[in-house]
This record gives C-alpha cells, structure tokens and sequence, in this order.
C-alpha cells in the first residue's frame, strides 16, 4: 500500500508548509482544516471531503467555492463509472460526473506574493498619507491645513496664521507630524509575516511539474475500506494513487490528458530581497518586494518595467511560453482541453484576427498525446487540424452518447417499464425530450432577424457521424412526445398550425432530412445542458452560443467551418465558465452573482454620470428593469450580430473580461444620457429595453467604455501604479 | 397623449405559453411566432378608455424561467393587476398556476385584480378545460378569459376586464373620499395604489406626456 509521502511526493514539503502557514494565518478553522484535508489527499472528490469532515454539505460548499473564488483551490470535473452501478448488457458502465477538488500551489505561491504585496503597499501608503498629515488647526471650526496652505493663512498684517473659513487663529496641530505609529506598523508587519516570507524563499526553486498543477485524482484508502465500521480520520490519512483501472479511460484523455504542459518549464525567478528591494527602490519609492516576482510571469514584468523606468515595451523571449499573470490570478479552472480559450487574452486588434490561432493559447498544446508549443502549431496548420480532429472526435463521442441515447424498448423488462416513472432509464429519457423541447423552442427563435439560423447547415451531422446518428433525431424524440398533437393536427390548417406545432405540416419529412443551423444549436446546448447537471440550460444560453456559432460556422475556410460544431461547443464551454454564475439562482447574491455586478455597474455610472444615475435613480428604473438582461446576455439581444460579434471581441480579448462589460453598460448609459435625461419613466424603459435603434456605432461604445477606464485607472492608480491595474492598462492597449 | 390613470399590470406564466406574443398582440396588435425569448421583463404601454378616463396600462412581460424568478419577483412591486397565462394544451404550465398565484402572493399587492388566461385555444390539441380552469380561478378569486395571442381572440378583452375591475376599485374609493381630501383633482394623473390610503403616489412622475406612446 502506497502511504501518504510517495502520494503526495511531487508536492515539497516546504512548499505544503506554507500553504498550512497561510491557511493558519489568515483563514478561519474551518478553511485550514479542508485544505489540511486536500494537502494530505492531493486531488479529491467533494463527496470524500464531506465524509472526511463530516461538515455540513453547505458549508462545505460555502468554504469551498470561497477557497476557489480566492484561487486557492482548482476544481475539475471527471466523469467517473457511478458507483455500485451494473454495466448495462454491452458492458458500459454508466457514467456519473464527480466534482474533484485540488489545491493550485502554482498559483497560490502568486496569490501568496500579490496579497503581501498589497499589504505591505497599503502600509506604505498609510505612512505616506501620514507624513502628510495637517500641521495646522482651527480651533473653532476643526478646519486643518498643511505646510503647504499656509501661504492662504498668512495675514501680511499680523503675521499671524488665520482660518480662511472662520478667521479664527489656527494652532499647530500637535496630533500631526510623523506618527511613529505605522514605523512601528511596518516593523510589526515584516516580523508577523517573517515565517511567510521565510517559506516563500524555501519555495523559491521548485518546479511544477504538470502533475503538481493537475493532479489525478487520490484514493482515499480509509474512505473505501471498512467503511461501515471504521470511519475514524486518522491523523496520518493514509491515502494512495488510484489505480489505474479506474484512471479515466482512453476516449476521456482529451480531458484529463492534456493538461497544461506549459508549467512544467523551468521557472528560475529568483526571489533576492536586497537587490530587488534596491532596484525598486530607485525607480518607484515604496519598497515592492514581491512585485514582479510571480511565477512564469515575465510579460508583465515587462510591463512592470516598462512602467517603471520608462522604457519601451521590448518583449523578452523566453524558450519556455510563459502564462499571463492576469490568468493566474483570475480563475484558471478551465478545464483541460485540446483548445483551452476561447481567445487569446492578448489578442491584437481581433478584428484583423480571424484565423482560428486566436483561440489558441500561448500554453504548449497537446496534439494528440504530443506536445507542442503555440510556435509550433502555428508555423504547421495541419497540426492543427489534426487537433480538431481530435476535439471533433471527442465531441463526437459525446454527441452520440448523448444523442443517441434511447432505451431500448425491446428489452422492456419490469424494472424498466416507460410508464412507472420511478427512477428508471425512461424517467431520464423523458426528463430530456422535456429539456430537449424547451431548448427547441428557444434554438428556433434565434436571432429572428437574420436568415442564417433557419438555413441548412453546411456541415450537417450526418456527415461526420457515424449511421446510428440520424439527422432529426432530436425532433424524433420531441414528435414521439407530442404524438397526439400532430396527429390531430395534420387535419387543420398546416400553415397555421406549423407555427404553434412541430410536426403538424407537411413540410415534416423535409425538415427532417435537411438540417439547419439552429438545429446545430439545439444539439449543442443539449449536449451542454447534459455534460453541466448543475448549470443545465437556462433561456437566454441560447443568445450566447448562437453568436459563436455563427462565427465560426461562417469561416471562408472550409477546413476550419467543418469543425464548427465541436469548436463552438469548447469556444461555448469557456465562455460559460466565466459568465456561468449569471446563470445559477444560488449564486444570485455571491460577489460574482449578477445582482454584484448589476450594483457595480451602477455604481460607476453613478461616478461617471451623476445625473443619469440620479434619473434613473429617482425614476425607480432599477438595475434589474434593464440592466439584467444585457449583462446576462453579454448585451447580444441589444444589438444586432455584426455589432455583437465586434463587441465581443473586444469583451474576450481584455484579461478582465467581465470587468469591461461593466464599462461598457456604462458607456452606452452615457451615450444615450440627453434621451434619458429628458425621458420619463415609460420613454426610458423603452429606451433602456430596445437600444439597439438608438445606439451608435458599436466602435463609439467600444472606445467610450475604454476611456471611462482609464480614467479610472489612473485615479486609482495615483503615483503608484498598481500591478494589476498595470496589466489592465497594457492590456487595454491592445484591445485598442 | 395624456393620460388619468395609470395601471401597472404584470404578464406571469411559464417559459412559452405564449405571454410576449399576448402583449405583441394587445400592444402592437401583431404576432410574431419568432420573437426571442424574453430575459427579465420587457416592457409596453397601452391607453385605453374607461368610463371616459384616459387609462394607461404599463404591462410588464416577464420571463417564465424558473431560474429568472427571484429575479421577476421585483417586478411585481407595484403591480394592480396581474394576468396570469397558461397554454391549454399543456397541462403543466396549468398546474404551475398555483405557484404563480402564491407568487403574486408573496410579492404583490395584495388586492391585486388577477386574470387567469387560457391561451393558444386556435389550437385544435386542447388538454385542460374550460371547466377545469374556471374552477381553479374561481377558487381563488380571480376571473379567467381564454385567448389566443395568433387570431387576436380575447385579449383585448381580457386587459379590458383587468383595467375595469382596478378602475373600479379605485374610482369607488375615489367616490368615498371625494367630498374629503382631494375633491377636485379630476383629469391630475396619478399612479395607483390599492391598498394605501394615498392613492395620488406620485403624481408628479407620470405627469409629462409619454414620448413613446
């Protein structure tokens, strides 16, 4: 039996240290317990934690999801065979989803770093503010003025110092001056954190190796033996590898095979206080320790440099391909896939980037079981294609396993009658025709306006699948369900009747042979809703996958529009990963939930434009009215595609996508304000509801929002540019 | 166009028994099969006349996903009327009624004058009965209509019959009070409140003429 030491023997132990350090430091009892849980196990399912802390399932999710929010922990999802499951008679065993939780050391070294940064800046910065402190006061009206107000004070006559306000003598203040206190505050903070720190130099040299970064998953030993007699937490958590028969099978590789290779570069970042301290020193007066030593950073170095001295921006190569530092800090939990982003972060002008490189990642790929680097894939496309291949094939699989899927009604034994909905395979069977329908409905109403949905699609699953997917297999499953309404309806009027039922028109047989693209669409969110149990489908899904598809559907090349398909379920997958909360109720009041972002929005609006703020306000026109819809929807239902389609390029190429939508909706308030000012409730609403006659060119929106932006970075930023607004400043130069 | 009256009327009911295309019909008296499924609410306006007063319907069309309900529910603030929708020939957006109803409950006004519709009755695959419904509305107080959004069937009628009943409420109180209070403020807008005792909220809000109307 493996124990504990040779599982987790890829993590240091000084490295451990400091995770256990910090969680002890700064998180309560409860957070240092679970991550103590996921040191000792390195990579375990939610279920194994719960019985391991015996927690309240809630609170465990809360800790969790707060851990992952602060991109301590990384979770992925592995669909694993269902325990105490019996194979079916062609030996599949079915298959459930389990969520597996892991600690990110990579990126908490990072976090670690930027955190102390941050802590030690505002020290600094208190400090500062207090070396500024009034050294006058007016006794009477408490009023306080500086060095250098005295001039403003001074009366020629008297050469006594007066109150400008109340004309009363001002004293000097004896609370100003340098307060020692927060000397004493940086003292205190540099020896409290010295253990911190300490490890942090422990863990200077190690390298990530990828399984450090993505962990297979952990076998719990006591978890699964003697379950019923001992569930007893030993202190010394024997845990060991699974095995390899229950490791993911060959077709799931796509998943759990591809990590990111990219951290297994040497990282050789050396961390030296004294030097670092000196140089920053020279160029930037506080003392930004940790700054610019994150992890595989280098790019942002530059920018940290460019800033910094005033240099040019002159890229330094690397021979290993380095992450963003805004990846690392933004959750990384996307999950391993052949083409992991939908956009680069970096994008130059996405206009000019049409190729399908864009969606590559400056992280090595994985070409079918090889590794590449970005250089390498795009000097070969048929790389490339290979790896479309690949993902087309694991799309594939998943299509047809979840397409396909029907009982078989010849096997009806009693355990599985269709009409005992008791936890059958039918009950599931009739649970989807139901999703299934709802999705219908809402893939055939896509973007009404434009033709391209209901057009035959150009690459038509029958093509690339195999015979047991037939085209309009979806609309069999739904018209086997309604088969009372379209019997009966073939008798009424087929024009009228096509619009309210399905299958009522004769048009039946055709629709069914050629397909469209909104039936692309359909299957897509079905194979999404059925692959994410916990997000499913929820109207308005539809509105962000129809732009995508429409995109790279319409590729000029037909070697990448063949892949459409599977491309816009990953390109779709990444999207939803980020803007998913939108979409879960339970996430409604969390701090990524949409009523956050909505009162965010209105709280820059409120900075940028008082007086619309104050219409909307005192008209009770409230975030939710409007403003729910065009951030759930990434404001696609409020313009036309064309214009969607270029707004969205601007959203995925900034690192903090999200964080742009918000100045966006901003500049489209400000944009609009003469209306709204002189509009009254009723006029606003409908305004607010349907912008997209009134609004102006979709570039005007785009450079609107980019302003208010910068504004506002560089107020925040003062004569201390801070890292991450650094990084948002250089990206929004690009997205430019 | 100015208006007396202004009453907020909420559309609820489940994802696609057809609540956008009933107020695309009441408002803009179209139907479009192809509208986009709507996320939050959307919003219209109708003037109508009662008894000689210029009444303004705000109708709020709300989303019928279940995910967006915690959201919907803010919508109801305010509301006087709420028109219920269900498709006759789907017999669990009927059932859902009930959860609608307690919806209203929860959040609305609690005099709020509540219309049961049955739509898509143009279709011949009917499941729930006319019976069946009444008793449901009935039971709780609210009167039911059945309409069809595609030929125009009964939807006139039935915001007609909303406003009516409100107008009714409302003027009767007014009638009470006249020789009160505010004796005299014929043909001042006003935005209406069942249950306060201030019925004349915000008279200012709604006074200018609306732009879009």
């Amino acid at each position: 039996m493996e124990t504990e030491d040779q599982t987790n023997d890829d993590i240091p132990e000084n490295l451990k240290r400091l995770v256990r350090i910090m969680l002890r430091a700064f998180y309560s009892f409860e957070h240092s317990l679970i991550l103590d849980i996921l040191i000792r196990n390195r990579c375990i399912k939610e279920e194994e934690i719960l019985t391991l802390c015996k927690f309240d399932k809630k609170q465990l999710r809360a800790i969790l999801t707060t851990m992952k929010m602060e991109k301590i922990l990384k979770s992925k999802t592995l669909s694993e065979p269902t325990p105490g499951a019996e194979p079916d008679e062609n030996g599949v065993v079915p298959k459930s989803k389990f969520v597996y939780y892991f600690i990110n050391y990579r990126t908490t070294i990072n976090i670690i770093k930027f955190k102390l940064h941050k802590m030690r800046e505002k020290i600094e910065s208190q400090e500062r503010d207090n070396s500024n402190r009034a050294s006058f006061i007016c006794p009477m009206c408490k009023n306080t003025y500086t060095d250098l107000q005295v001039d403003q004070l001074l009366d020629p006559m008297s050469g006594k110092l007066f109150c400008s306000y109340c004309r009363s003598e001002v004293e000097e203040d004896a609370s100003a001056g340098p307060k020692t206190d927060s000397r004493t505050l940086l003292a205190k903070f540099n020896t409290q954190i010295a253990p911190i720190y300490d490890a942090l130099r422990e863990t200077e040299n190690i390298e990530f190796t990828p399984t450090m970064t993505d962990p297979n998953p952990s076998f719990v030993q006591y978890l699964h033996s003697d379950k019923d007699d001992d569930v007893f937490v030993g202190s010394d958590g024997r845990v060991t590898r699974k095995t390899e028969s229950s490791q993911p099978k060959d077709g799931d590789g796509w998943r759990s095979g591809a990590s990111r290779p990219g951290f297994a570069d040497d990282i050789n970042i050396i961390i030296d206080h004294e030097e670092n301290v000196k140089a920053r020193n020279k160029s930037c007066e506080g003392t930004t320790i940790l700054a610019g030593q994150f992890y595989g950073c280098q790019k942002d170095e530059d920018y940290l440099a460019d800033f910094e001295t005033g240099n040019t921006f002159k890229p330094v190569r690397r021979d290993d391909e380095i992450e963003d530092i805004d990846d690392l800090l933004r959750n990384t939990e996307q999950p391993a896939i052949v083409k992991p982003k939908p956009v680069n972060p970096r994008a130059r002008d996405p206009i000019e980037e049409s190729s399908e490189d864009e969606f590559i990642d400056s992280d090595a790929l994985t070409v079918q079981g090889k590794e590449y680097s970005y250089e390498e894939i795009s000097e070969d496309p048929s790389l490339v294609e290979q790896m479309t291949e690949a993902e087309q094939n694991a799309y594939q699989e998943y299509m047809t396993q979840q397409m396909a899927y029907i009982p078989d009604e010849e096997k009806n034994s009693s355990s599985n009658d269709p009409l005992s909905n008791t936890g059958n395979t039918w009950d599931e069977y009739f649970k989807d025709n139901e999703l299934l329908s709802q999705i219908e409905k809402d893939a055939r109403r896509l973007y009404p306006d434009i033709s391209f949905f209901s057009e035959p699609a150009k690459y038509p699953a029958v093509e690339f699948i195999n015979e047991s997917y037939k085209t309009g297999m979806l609309k069999m499953r739904i018209s086997k369900r309604n088969v009372t309404s379209s019997q009966s309806a073939k008798a009424r009027n087929g024009a009228i009747v096509m619009k309210e039922s399905k299958n009522g028109d004769e048009d039946d047989d055709l629709e069914c042979k050629v397909e469209k693209n909104w039936e692309v669409v359909e299957r897509l969110l079905f194979v999404y809703a059925k692959l994410n149990q916990g997000t499913k489908y929820i109207q308005g899904m539809n509105e962000i996958i129809g732009p995508i598809y429409f995109v790279l559907s319409q590729d000029p090349d037909s070697k990448w529009s063949r892949y459409a398909e599977a491309d816009t379920f990953y390109c779709f997958t990444q999207v939803m990963s980020e803007i998913r909360d939108n979409f879960i109720q339970s996430m409604d009041e969390s701090t990524s939930g949409i009523h956050a972002l909505m009162a965010q929005t209105f709280t820059l609006l409120k900075k940028h434009d008082y007086s619309v703020w104050q219409v909307l306000n005192d008209q009770e026109i409230r975030p939710q009215f409007f403003l729910f819809r065009w951030m759930t929807l990434l404001l696609s239902q409020e313009m036309r595609i064309p214009d969607t389609i270029r707004l969205w390029d601007s959203l995925f190429s900034d690192s903090k996508r999200f964080e742009f939508l918000k100045y966006v909706c901003v500049a489209i308030l400000t944009l609009i304000r003469e209306d709204l000012i002189s509009g009254d409730f009723g006029f606003n609403m409908k305004l607010l509801q349907n912008t997209s006659d009134v609004l102006p060119d979709v570039l005007i929106i785009i450079r609107k929002a980019d302003e208010l932006r910068q504004k506002d970075l560089r107020k925040n930023s003062g004569p201390h540019i801070n890292l991450l607004s650094k990084a948002q400043l250089a990206n929004s130069h690009f997205a430019r | 166009m100015s208006y007396d009256y202004l009453f907020k009327i909420v559309l609820v009911g489940d994802c696609g028994v057809g609540k956008t295309q009933i107020r695309n019909r009441y408002t803009l008296d179209e139907f479009n099969p192809q509208s986009k499924s709507t996320i939050g609410v959307e919003f219209a306006f109708k003037t109508v006349n009662i008894d000689g007063n210029e009444v303004k319907g705000q109708i709020w069309d709300t989303s019928g996903e279940e995910r967006y309900r915690a959201i919907t529910s803010a919508y109801y603030r305010g509301s006087v009327g709420a028109v219920l929708v269900y498709d006759v020939t789907k017999p669990k957006t009927f059932e859902a009624l009930e959860n609608w109803a307690s919806q209203l409950r929860q959040y609305a006004d609690e005099n709020i004058v509540v219309c049961v519709v049955g739509n898509k009755i143009d279709l011949p695959t009917r499941e729930v009965s006319t019976a069946e419904a009444e008793r449901f509305a009935r039971g709780n107080g609210f009167f039911y209509m059945e309409t069809s959004a595609l030929d125009g069937t009964g939807v006139e009628s039935a915001f007609r019959q909303v406003m009516k009943k409100i107008f009714e409420i409302v003027d009767s109180r007014q009638q009470a009070r006249k020789k009160t209070v505010r004796a005299g403020s014929i043909g001042k807008t006003r935005s209406i409140k069942l249950t306060d005792a201030d019925d004349v909220a915000e008279p200012s809000k709604f006074s200018s003429c609306c732009k879009q109307m």
